[in-house]
């Protein structure tokens, strides 16, 4: 799944590892996150919208284009 | 939403509760890991060297003696201290690490359960050497490692 999460992370001037710490997982998720190898749990992608003040929908795209 | 982005900088934060037991886990698992590797390593060299000086054969080092004490206090450790460090382990691992850790268990279940019947039926047949409980039991752990590696860090 498509996701916002690293330009998120560098409109904060973050590392991966300050956001994992932010998030409480590993370095290597947020980075499997980002590269779209890993998709987050629902409590994991709310957290990450909470943590950015941004609803989930406007951080991950599903690519559902409706039809 | 709350902007909670502007908080203090994690880096400066202590680790969380989470990843204390997480790390907790791992180191406790190694230690028990070398104490375990430390009582079998005479055995090992013991076996290496006879075999080196052609004193036995190097595919009967699985029968070869070893004390009881030695193989208590290692099936202990296999049998009742990893398993409450795989408890702990699960429940502080993260998700990510969790998904890759299923993969693995699943993968190196399946290379389990596809080779140990080709290996016997092909040994019942004469046309490889006996199947030997821990070398598949070896191949099932190496299949778990490269799909763990491979999904936790690729």
């Amino acid at each position: 799944m498509k996701n916002r999460l690293k330009v998120l992370r560098a409109e904060r001037d973050w590392s991966q590892a300050e956001l994992a710490g932010r998030l409480d997982v590993s370095r290597q998720a947020v980075n499997a996150i980002e590269t779209g190898k890993y998709d987050p749990s629902l409590p994991l992608a709310f957290k990450i919208g909470r943590l950015f003040s941004q609803p989930i929908e406007e951080i991950f795209d599903d690519e559902f284009d409706g039809e | 939403m709350t902007d909670t982005s502007k908080t203090q900088s994690p880096a400066k934060t202590p680790m969380s509760p989470r990843a204390k037991k997480y790390w907790l886990s791992l180191i406790a698992a190694s230690a028990l890991g070398l104490i375990g590797g430390f009582l079998i390593y005479p055995i090992g060299y013991e076996l290496g060297r006879a075999a080196g000086s052609g004193e036995m054969p190097a595919g009967s080092w699985f029968e070869a003696p070893i004390d009881s004490t030695t193989a208590v206090i290692i099936a202990l450790i296999w049998g009742v201290a990893l398993p409450l460090l795989c408890i702990l382990y699960h429940k502080n691992v993260d998700e990510q690490e969790e998904h890759a850790f299923l993969w693995a268990g699943l993968i190196g279940w399946y290379a389990m359960v596809i080779i140990a019947p080709v290996w016997w039926v092909l040994a019942w047949a004469g046309i490889w050497p006996e199947a030997h409980v821990m070398g598949i039991f070896a191949i099932g752990m190496i299949v778990n490692a490269i799909v763990f590696s491979w999904k936790k860090f690729h």
